[in-house]
């Protein structure tokens, strides 16, 4: 299955209709995720409202380092094998899990706020993901700022592995560092420790960040080959 | 190992022949630890409480001036070229030119840090154990900033963005060291920051390396 | 139990569901306008 995404002109073929498909996919998850986590999850004994937040704020963030990690991957497969898909895919996908770790650190300060009577703390999780965010920001300038488009990619690959260090840092940090925020409780070893009343929406809400990421990743690398193929022509015509 | 001697003297001798080598820096980080009690008044006890890590970000950011430069030049003049065309393998090379700036910048800013430290209020007696960390510190910094200077050696007036990549990387040692100028649970936040330091001594130059190879092409 | 707190979570929905939002129109906007670039070059070439 790999293969086809390795031909350009086969990923364009295949996203044609799987873009559109995850993008509804998306539309519903959400439509489904929003009414149930709002209004028909059950209300936190001790957090009352504001654990609602939860169906936000974490699909969030593990969207945020998942797209890091693929990000990692294909820089990866960029590096290696020169493959111009996956330098497109690397650098499509960072807007994006940008945008989920800016939505965790916002979200999670509205959940602190009334929940542990601050906006921010400086403990191991929210620093980690802070980095993590600054990590996407730079990833994201450094693309910009090179102009040789093969060189930025490589470059940019560097720069994406060398921050892969983060990852395990911010998963790990609420497990080394017992400070403010919760520790883990849906991915342990031991099975998870959420409700599951609280589950379902949570999972909802996860498929629907995890659909639109795959939806808005193609809608941005069949933009970046259309703009490819306009440069390229522009090139060969000789025109200004 | 002879040009990596070689290369180590070079860089160390540009370094202070031309602009004064490690004089820019150094005064930076004295005038902004001189900032901070005007900007903090001069409250003993807060100064105490909150002052000696904020050697530490005087140090980062003076180290970040130096890095704008560590490869532009190579890259303009051909040196980076006749490095390539050596048979030293280049990580050794990129090693050797974080060592010149460790020595030339690095170790002159961990030892200014113990005056910056008192100036700061922070306890005389903890000054040498701050000061090593910040030796320390620089080295995890200026590991780190290779990758940042190599990957960005091309761009022209790329001050901000080596800043903007390479400072979520110097978080982790700013926060221990920071720890260890503050007196808490300092034996386990240096072991840390040592910890910070080979790691990225370990991993630098490599990915330095890596780019530098990329921006001769 | 916490009282008072529908307005944060409200924001943090609005926050994100804006956000994304934006995020999905631009990315939108972004592909019509190099497809049609695209397909107008297409057809200079192969009219």
């Amino acid at each position: 299955m790999l293969s086809q995404f390795a031909n350009p002109a086969r990923f364009m073929s295949l996203s044609a209709w799987a873009a559109p498909v995850l993008a509804l996919l998306a539309v519903a998850l959400f439509a489904i995720g929003v009414p149930w986590a709002l209004l028909l999850s059950p209300s936190d004994y001790q957090q009352g409202e504001t654990v609602r937040i939860m169906y936000v704020h974490v699909p969030a963030a593990w969207w945020s380092l998942a797209v890091y990690a693929i990000m990692g991957a294909a820089s990866f497969v960029g590096l290696v094998w020169r493959h111009v898909l996956a330098d497109i895919a690397a650098r499509a996908a960072a807007p994006i899990g940008a945008t989920f770790a800016g939505l965790c650190l916002l979200t999670g300060s509205l959940w602190g706020a009334p929940t542990w009577g601050t906006w921010w703390e400086w403990d191991g999780r929210l620093t980690s993901m802070l980095v993590l965010f600054v990590i996407y920001l730079g990833y994201i300038a450094l693309w910009s700022s090179i102009e040789d488009e093969e060189k930025a990619a490589r470059l940019a690959a560097i720069l994406c592995l060398v921050g892969l260090v983060n990852l395990p840092v911010v998963k790990f940090s609420v497990d080394w560092w017992s400070t403010l925020h919760q520790p883990a409780s849906v991915f342990r070893a031991e099975g998870s420790a959420v409700h599951p009343d609280m589950l379902g929406p949570l999972m909802i809400m996860a498929g629907a960040y995890g659909a639109l990421f795959g939806a808005l990743l193609m809608m941005s690398m069949r933009a970046a080959i259309f703009r490819r193929r306009v440069e390229a022509a522009r090139a060969r015509i000789g025109a200004p | 190992m002879r040009a990596v001697f070689e290369t180590f003297r070079r860089d160390f001798a540009l370094m202070w022949n031309g602009g004064g080598g490690a004089l820019a820096p150094l005064g930076f980080f004295l005038g902004a630890t001189s900032l901070v009690p005007l900007a903090m008044g001069s409250d003993r006890a807060l100064l105490a409480a909150a002052g000696p890590p904020l050697v530490w970000i005087a140090a980062a950011l003076a180290v970040l001036a130096t890095l704008e430069r560590l490869f532009q030049a190579d890259l303009e003049d051909g040196s980076l070229d006749q490095m390539l065309l050596s048979p030293t393998p280049l990580e050794a090379l990129v090693l050797a030119k974080g060592a010149a700036l460790w020595c030339a910048v690095g170790l002159p800013l961990a030892l200014a840090g113990a005056p910056a430290a008192i100036a700061l209020q922070a306890p005389a007696a903890h000054v040498p154990v701050i000061v090593i960390s910040l030796a320390l510190g620089m080295a995890a910094f200026i590991a780190i900033g290779l990758v940042g200077a190599a990957v960005t050696a091309g761009v022209r007036r790329g001050g901000v963005l080596i800043a903007l990549i390479v400072l979520p990387f110097f978080a982790p040692p700013i926060i221990f060291g920071a720890a260890v100028a503050q007196g808490e649970a300092v034996a386990g936040a240096m072991a840390i920051l040592g910890g910070c330091a080979l790691g990225a001594l370990a991993l630098g130059p490599i990915a330095a390396a890596a780019a530098l190879r990329l921006q001769a092409e | 139990m916490i009282e008072g707190s529908w307005p944060y979570v409200l924001a943090s929905y609005g926050v994100t569901l804006a956000s994304l939002a934006v995020l999905a129109v631009a990315q939108l906007l972004r592909l019509r306008h190099w497809s049609k670039r695209a397909r107008a070059l297409g057809k200079e070439v192969n009219p």
